[in-house]
């Protein structure tokens, strides 16, 4: 394949991948409502069930107050929490609670919660590893394949 | 989503032991498959520009999560594939990097979510928004997944050398 034709194939395909965003951003792929329905009709939405992906704003005793989506963000009181749960809770957790939205969806009453990430050491864990798993597979990548640049290409090494 | 480090020990295990099975198999195709291993997490692109920015600039709904999804899986490995010099590396490296990226895929699905359910919703797009139940193994942050993965790793990689040490001996002889 000409490096011209590549370029043009390669072109047409991140065209499908840019569709293929903007068809899955279109999609309703949720059966519950999601963070932007709630901020556009805070108090249509209470008693429904929802599935939330959210992060921890404060904890101060029982209320632990939870921030929902980005633009818009919905703010949660988040009650039913186990007591030891909330110990371990800091600002800027990432948490999942499922549960129904009450009082003009200001609160959440949880029937379930997962905790993603504790704080900031388990993002940069998460990174980090993520970072060498990175470089070990476009290490070994370039161990066996070079790039050829005139053609834009990808050869094998002969002599590995 | 687990971390690349497990995606990508993980992949190495899968196309190494497919590799006892496939003559043309080889560590060069290996290495192909573990760039596939981590294809669909190129939406991490969002952390650099976000899908709301874009959103802002274009003017049409867009989300980078589409690239994480089975047709994400299809159209980067096709790009990915593209990139090889002739038609039958072509064909090879879109067979791994494939391979690859629905291995990431099936590894990320039976994630802990509070609901109870995998997120095939989202992954098998653009196929109907199924949902299943999850055994809910891990969240992203568990230690012992990196750990496991390492173990099966290992395990193969011993395997595999043995495997080869055995062959040479024939050949010797």
């Amino acid at each position: 394949m000409k490096s011209t034709r590549r370029v043009a194939v390669v072109g047409l395909l991140l065209i499908v991948g840019v569709g293929l965003c903007v068809a899955y951003a279109g999609a309703d792929l949720w059966a519950y409502p999601g963070s932007d329905d709630v901020a556009a009709d805070p108090g249509g939405h209470d008693g429904q069930q929802v599935l939330a992906f959210v992060e921890v704003q404060s904890v101060d005793g029982d209320r632990v107050v939870v921030v929902w989506g980005s633009d818009p963000t919905v703010e949660l009181t988040v009650e039913g929490v186990s007591g030891e749960l909330r110990e371990r809770l800091q600002p800027g957790a990432a948490i999942q609670v499922y549960g129904q939205l009450d009082d003009q969806s200001t609160v959440l009453v949880a029937d379930e919660v997962v905790v993603d990430y504790h704080g900031t050491t388990d993002r940069l864990y998460t990174y980090g590893t993520s970072i060498l798993g990175g470089l070990i597979a476009a290490g070994v990548f370039l161990w066996y394949w070079r790039i050829n640049w005139r053609e834009l290409q990808f050869e094998p090494r002969g002599d590995r | 989503m687990a971390e690349w480090l497990s995606h990508v020990l993980l992949a190495y295990a899968l196309f190494t032991a497919a590799s006892w099975y496939i003559e043309w198999l080889d560590r060069k195709w290996v290495a192909v498959g573990l760039v596939g291993s981590i294809l669909p997490d190129l939406n991490r692109l969002g952390l650099l520009v976000g899908s709301e920015q874009i959103t802002a600039v274009v003017g049409l709904p867009f989300n980078w999560a589409g690239l994480h999804t089975l047709g994400g899986a299809v159209v980067l490995s096709t790009i990915g594939a593209v990139l090889f010099a002739t038609r039958q590396q072509q064909y090879r490296a879109f067979l791994l990097l494939f391979a690859g990226a629905l291995s990431h895929l099936i590894v990320d699905l039976p994630q802990q979510y509070a609901d109870g359910l995998m997120v095939t919703n989202l992954y098998l797009f653009p196929l109907p928004p199924w949902r299943f139940p999850t055994p809910g193994w891990y969240v992203s942050a568990d230690r012992w997944v990196a750990v496991v993965s390492l173990a099966i790793a290992l395990v193969v990689f011993g395997v595999d050398y043995y495997r080869r040490q055995q062959v040479e001996q024939v050949v010797d002889s």
